[in-house]
């Protein structure tokens, strides 16, 4: 220990710009570790539906009068009539699906508790979805409301609800959420019976504001009619999503004429993954940018230690020789530049992590980016420690080689 | 003396290849990855049209209804979009040195016959003055009149693109197009005009990226055959929805109104004047609210409400944390390189070679490296934006590359190379040229 600290104060800038390199590196990586996952976990959330056998069919959009509920029923049951369909439902909000988008604040009766939800809105969408029901039941048939423009899209009204489990937990922690009422935003003073729990739904508008709220969805049963525009669910039979696929463009053609249609938009025919894939395409953009600078960062890192200590070592070829010839093992100079490489990588790492949470403070109070979890922290050092000690392996080896002789023959 | 240095600089520089290339590498990566973020955040902060941006208003005026007994006044926000009497009064009265209103629709037109299609694209519906007031010029024929417009003649001024692709002609006046079964006569043809920021009906719609306006359509005109808006704005009377697509009703608010005025005093005398409008407004009862008016610059109205992601923003920091740390490293590569080369220092040093000389060679050979790393990261820069645009990010189409980039690039290449390259060359020259010889 003595001696290495005599030679961080002999030789300074070597070690400062390893030491400044560790710590550049732990700041940058904690934070981009911390983006990374933050972009990434609606990613890794799951749908909670059939997502294989789901087709969504979306931007049917009326001309001038809008959409009567026998129209909307007519287009269900053409697309019923498809071979290999097994469920459909007409709606509004459907997963995925962004072109018209209904969220807002839910709470509960006491109205103590209000989280920020997205609301699905239509019939039979738990058996179309394919959500599974954790707790309670599906909607019967008799609680079906209409939904239109003038009742809030049946908001306004006593209609049950079904909510996610991550809504349930939100609204009503430690209580059985069955039978409870829920309240959604201000001005609607009807209170809705949640008569069921399913296990998953993500919505898809996921901002960072919204990132806690991402699973947050409940389903209203309702019958939607009056609206310029209406948006179905298709669930086809196990290996028939392909054929039925291909088929619903005609139908829905033959239901909603071209002419009655609002010119220039076409409907828009998907399966749940392509519309997964739009909704978090820019997000894995970002997912990708970040794990490339993450893997960048330490080889950059990596190359930087390599060729400092690589150097340093081959300075103090003469100084090993000595040792060796003093009775050191190869196995103890090895130990002895690992030592020092752990010393600074640990330096670093102390510094960097300072930095990390700088720098996270510093965004933190100049755009939408959340605190940065402390676990980061030691994740990044482990990672920054393990760099150093690789870093060092090649040097080290080479320098517990150096034979004793050379003490005396000199480079 | 300097030659000599030169060449001991190139001859360092070919010596060790392999580290000369990490070198470059290295800081290329470094200043590519800065670059590539820093394109794509001033694409996105560009002015929102090429000419005049800075002399142009919105126009917004209290004119909404108060809140209904029980409901609380969301965001007491004063509304940009006004009703048609008063847009039309406004632009009438022609106080500005230009003005026009206008509302955006959603239009997919095909050529009289039928046979081609313009695909939906966005159009305006607004009245004559447009053209003038958003630099758009006018290549061919003219724009409709005011008395025309009145008349409710069925005109529309396309876009060069546009002629061509309905009717095969750069220069399409006179031809005919069809919207929604209505025919419209062209009278003129602009050239093709990009909007690189959106600054239009930023309450209504959200429309990344650049965006081209290829129909011009005059507001009474459009009405009359039962063309409206592709975003109905709010009514007064809220049970009576505004209809989907077509005109909305004259309780609606959909139409804003944009003005120029190119002093400050010309913008004074005209927040008067809207202030006297409002006033007499309320008067006759028809503004419940007290009048307040306001003029929103068309630069800060997009930076307020058309601002850049911030993600675009944290990827900047992020490449220039990143460009420091390989600053770092390439500091640390060269000052190792340069102490390696101590022998043959101090034999030039005990020779008669000043400190001076042996300081410039080194900064020469860094320079070097920096020169290189600065020209390998053109192209990786490209490469950068290239994946940008791959991705289908709303920003990406306004990734590119322009010359004053690439001068940066190359200013900032050599400048952080030369400053990276002074310790170590410092280091190399202060070496003591005895001890040195002795220690070898």
């Amino acid at each position: 220990m003595q001696p290495m600290l005599r030679t961080f104060r002999r030789h300074r800038l070597m070690p400062a710009l390893v030491v400044m390199q560790i710590a550049l590196a732990t700041a940058i990586l904690c934070n981009t570790l911390a983006l990374l996952q933050q972009r990434l976990a609606p990613l890794l959330m799951p749908d909670g539906v059939a997502a294989r056998q789901l087709i969504l069919v979306s931007q049917i959009a009326s001309q001038a009068a809008p959409w009567t509920g026998a129209q909307v029923r007519a287009g269900e049951d053409a697309l019923r009539a498809i071979p290999g369909v097994a469920v459909v439902a007409s709606g509004v909000n459907l997963p995925m699906l962004t072109s018209v988008r209904i969220t807002g604040n839910v709470s509960n009766a006491s109205g103590k508790r209000t989280v920020n939800s997205a609301a699905m809105i239509g019939n039979d969408l738990v058996p179309t979805l394919g959500a599974h029901i954790v707790a309670g039941r599906d909607f019967r048939a008799s609680e079906l409301v209409h939904a239109t423009a003038q009742n809030a899209m049946g908001m306004q009204s006593s209609a049950p609800v079904i909510l996610t489990r991550s809504l349930a937990r939100h609204l009503f922690p430690h209580q059985n959420p069955l039978g409870q009422s829920v309240r959604i935003g201000q001005n609607h003073p009807y209170d809705h019976v949640v008569v069921g729990v399913v296990s998953h739904l993500v919505r898809s508008d996921i901002s960072a504001k919204t990132q806690a709220d991402a699973g947050n969805v409940m389903l209203l049963p309702a019958r939607v009619s009056g609206m310029p525009f209406i948006q179905y669910a298709v669930l086809s039979r196990t290996g028939a999503q392909a054929s039925v696929l291909k088929a619903i463009p005609a139908v829905i053609d033959r239901a909603f004429p071209a002419d009655m249609r609002m010119s220039g938009l076409k409907p828009k025919v998907q399966t749940f993954e392509h519309a997964r894939d739009a909704v978090f395409n820019s997000r894995r953009a970002a997912a990708w940018l970040l794990s490339s600078v993450t893997i960048v960062v330490l080889i950059v890192t990596l190359i930087g230690i390599m060729g400092l200590t690589g150097f340093w070592v081959q300075q103090r070829t003469r100084q090993i020789g000595v040792r060796r010839a003093l009775g050191a093992r190869r196995v103890d100079i090895l130990r002895y530049f690992q030592t020092e490489n752990f010393l600074l990588a640990t330096l670093g790492i102390a510094l960097g992590c300072a930095a990390a949470i700088g720098i996270n403070v510093w965004l933190m109070a100049h755009y939408a980016v959340p605190r940065l979890p402390i676990v980061y922290l030691p994740i990044g050092a482990v990672a920054l420690w393990l760099l150093g000690q690789l870093a060092v392996l090649g040097p080290a080896l080479r320098a517990a080689r150096v034979p004793p002789t050379t003490a005396m023959r000199a480079a | 003396m300097k030659r000599y240095d030169l060449q001991l600089a190139l001859r360092g520089l070919l010596r060790h290849r392999a580290q000369t290339l990490l070198i470059i590498v290295t800081m290329a990566i470094g200043i590519a990855s800065c670059m590539t973020a820093y394109t794509i955040l001033s694409a996105l902060t560009a002015a929102p049209i090429a000419h005049g941006s800075r002399h142009l208003y919105l126009v917004s005026m209290s004119s909404q209804p108060l809140p209904k007994p029980g409901d609380h006044d969301a965001a007491p926000s004063m509304p940009t979009l006004l009703k048609l009497r008063d847009a039309q009064a406004l632009v009438d009265a022609r106080k500005a040195v230009r003005q026009a209103y206008l509302a955006t629709a959603f239009i997919n037109a095909s050529s009289d016959h039928g046979k081609t299609h313009s695909g939906s694209q966005f159009a305006w519906l607004t009245s004559s003055q447009a053209p003038a007031l958003f630099g758009i010029s006018v290549r061919y024929g003219r724009v409709w009149s005011h008395v025309e417009a009145v008349a409710r003649m069925p005109l529309v001024v396309i876009d060069e693109h546009l002629s061509r692709k309905l009717f095969g002609v750069a220069d399409g006046v006179g031809h005919s197009l069809r919207i929604q079964g209505h025919l419209f006569r062209v009278v003129g043809i602009t050239a093709d005009w990009i909007v690189r920021r959106q600054f239009f009906d930023l309450e209504e719609l959200n429309l990344r990226g650049k965006l081209t306006i290829g129909m011009l359509l005059p507001l009474q005109s459009a009405m009359a055959a039962g063309i409206g808006p592709f975003a109905p704005g709010p009514c007064d009377n809220s049970s009576q929805k505004a209809p989907v697509y077509g005109p909305p009703a004259a309780d609606c608010r959909w139409l804003e109104t944009w003005v120029r005025l190119d002093t400050p005093q010309q913008v004074q005398s005209y927040r008067r004047y809207l202030l006297n409008y409002a006033t007499a407004q309320h008067a006759a009862g028809r503004f419940p609210r007290a009048p307040k008016v306001a003029l929103h610059g068309m630069d800060d109205w997009v930076v307020q409400n058309n601002g850049v992601p911030s993600s675009v923003h944290i990827n900047l920091w992020l490449s220039l944390a990143f460009l420091a740390l390989c600053m770092v490293n390439v500091m640390g590569l060269l000052l190792a390189r340069f102490l390696r080369g101590s022998y043959e220092v101090a034999v030039r040093r005990t020779l008669g070679a000043t400190r001076a000389s042996v300081f410039t060679q080194h900064l020469i050979e860094a320079g070097g490296v920096s020169l290189l790393g600065g020209a390998l990261a053109v192209p990786l820069t490209l490469l950068g934006l290239w994946l940008v645009r791959l991705q289908k990010v709303g920003y990406s189409s306004a990734a590119h590359l322009n010359l004053s980039m690439f001068i940066t690039l190359f200013v900032l290449a050599v400048g952080v190379g030369l400053i990276v390259g002074a310790l170590p060359a410092w280091r190399a020259s202060t070496l003591s040229p005895a001890l040195q010889i002795k220690t070898n």
